[in-house]
């Protein structure tokens, strides 16, 4: 594709039907760009959930075999098996900390709903272990080993959360594919349509340039490249109107407190943004040439 | 002479509806010059479009510069209609381009350098009495100027077979008048020239050769204008 300024030896440009071709171009590409970034913070802040979801686990060990015994007996062997568990699971590989929450953290969790702290203390509250796992840690050995220490020892993983996020993340982000290959599809249809209509007007032209006794690949270049200009510039100002309209609403939800994901995108996000005014202006290009090629076959 | 054009037993019909043309003979001699007359609707403007390569015939042989024109390869036919300088009956200007351009196009499309373009559209611009008007659109200007713009973008390129469509059917006998000696110093510079015109009385104070056409066949009138 050539961008450089050629010299014009039919300068369209004065056309007034120069005009539409961008307009449409530069909605198209917005909406479009609008999704592709909608898609992509969406997917990353389902990651970054997912990522602090997947990133603790714990372990729930209940008084119920304790609840006859002495509040005194029930705390010791209630630390006994919070110990036990702590020694033998923290030889396990994959996990990068193991602590039991403390009595202080636990009576402020649960503050809000059970009152002071006299109280909590006087109730069989279960113990909470917390586990930061590594990367690829092996949540059924844990499991097992669980069992075998303390059978009455619940652990919870989170996965069904993860699982649920999962599943209405990849259904969203489904709908957002699908909607965005609809957009790219009917912006190229757009582009297509746009460009064929501007010829109905270029008709009179291109028959005159046939007579007077232009090659056909030289009058398709040239309103191949006035395409390609239109278009490029069309879909660079859609790009940017969609990008600063996205800023906007990314730094009004920030001063308003709305739960905006980060938006750092990948290096192959980032680039396929950047290719759309290009992808346009090609597809532009070879529309329009087609568009004259086939019109010039049917002249003699 | 050399023939530029020939036709033998030429007839056009569009689909199935009767001839348009209907058995023509004649040939073009270079350096010659030609009215073509004849009623509207009677075939004149189907004649031009057979010669400039707009149309093709149903029947019969054209040669034009010594090829058959059913022979020559796509490929082939702009090389050929550059050595066509044609004026169309509706000027067919470019309205956003501005005179110089409209007249520059022959040469843009044939690969000529901008400076022999400039040079050779300005200097011609002012022979036709246009130099003042280089940068005017075409609706900026009279119709007798519209017609000299189109006539000097038909003579840019130094065609050797020159063909009017009533060139002078838009403006008054005065500016007519001129336009033919115009083409008659066209010819004397070498230039075979066909105009077709309705306008015999004009025509008739030249003294080339006049065919009219006529029942869809063609008639030497000159011996009898």
């Amino acid at each position: 594709m050539a961008f450089r300024s050629h010299p014009s030896h039919l300068p369209l440009e004065a056309d007034s039907s120069s005009r539409f071709l961008p307009c449409i171009v530069a909605l198209m590409v917005a909406l479009l760009t609008f999704s592709m970034v909608g898609l992509g913070a969406l997917h990353d802040s389902v990651g970054q959930w997912s990522g602090q979801i997947e990133g603790s686990l714990s372990i729930q060990v209940p008084p119920t075999e304790l609840a006859k015994r002495s509040p005194e007996q029930r705390e010791a062997a209630l630390q006994k098996t919070v110990d036990t568990i702590i020694d033998e699971l923290a030889s396990l590989p994959g996990i990068a900390r193991i602590e039991e929450l403390s009595p202080e953290t636990m009576a402020a969790l649960l503050e809000p709903w059970l009152g002071p702290d006299e109280v909590v203390s006087e109730l069989p509250i279960p113990r909470i272990i917390e586990i930061t796992p590594e990367t690829g840690f092996n949540f059924d050995a844990l499991e097992r080993q669980l069992g075998e220490i303390a059978p009455e020892a619940v652990l919870d993983d989170h996965r069904i959360w993860i699982e649920r996020i999962a599943d209405v993340a990849f259904s969203v982000e489904l709908a957002l594919t699908v909607l965005i290959i609809v957009l790219f599809g009917a912006t190229m249809l757009s582009i297509v349509f746009a460009t064929k209509s501007g010829f109905s007007i270029h008709h009179k032209i291109i028959e005159l340039l046939h007579l007077i006794g232009a090659q056909d690949d030289y009058i398709a270049r040239q309103f191949g490249r006035h395409s390609q200009r239109l278009a490029f510039f069309g879909a660079l100002v859609g790009l940017l109107i969609s990008l600063a309209v996205s800023a906007f609403i990314a730094w009004l939800g920030l001063r308003a407190g709305w739960p905006i994901p980060s938006l750092v995108f990948s290096p192959v996000f980032i680039a396929l943004i950047v290719a759309i005014p290009f992808i346009v202006a090609l597809v532009a290009y070879l529309t329009a040439t087609r568009t004259v090629l086939r019109v010039l076959r049917q002249m003699l | 002479m050399t023939e530029v054009v020939s036709f033998r037993n030429v007839g056009v019909r569009y689909e199935s509806g009767p001839e348009i043309l209907r058995d023509l003979n004649f040939s073009l001699q270079r350096g010659s010059f030609h009215f073509l007359t004849g009623a509207s609707g009677a075939g004149k403007s189907t004649l031009m479009r057979l010669l400039y390569l707009a149309l093709r015939q149903t029947r019969g042989e054209i040669n034009i510069f010594g090829r058959d024109n059913i022979r020559i390869p796509r490929d082939e036919l702009p090389a050929i209609r550059r050595r066509i300088g044609v004026v169309f009956q509706d000027f067919r200007l470019i309205n956003h381009l501005s005179t110089f351009e409209n007249v520059a196009l022959p040469l843009r499309v044939a690969g000529v350098e901008y400076l022999q373009i400039r040079k050779n559209v300005t200097e011609l611009l002012e022979w036709v009495g246009l130099g003042d008007h280089i940068n005017a659109q075409p609706s900026r200007l009279s119709g007798g100027q519209q017609q000299r713009v189109a006539i000097a973008r038909a003579v840019i390129g130094r065609p050797a077979l020159l063909l009017a469509d009533e060139p002078t059917g838009n403006v008054d006998d005065r500016i007519a008048m001129r336009l033919l000696y115009l083409f008659e110093e066209l010819n004397k510079l070498g230039t075979t020239v066909l105009i077709a015109t309705h306008n015999r009385q004009l025509v008739r104070r030249f003294g080339h050769t006049q065919w009219l056409l006529e029942g869809a066949t063609l008639h030497d009138v000159t011996q009898s204008g």
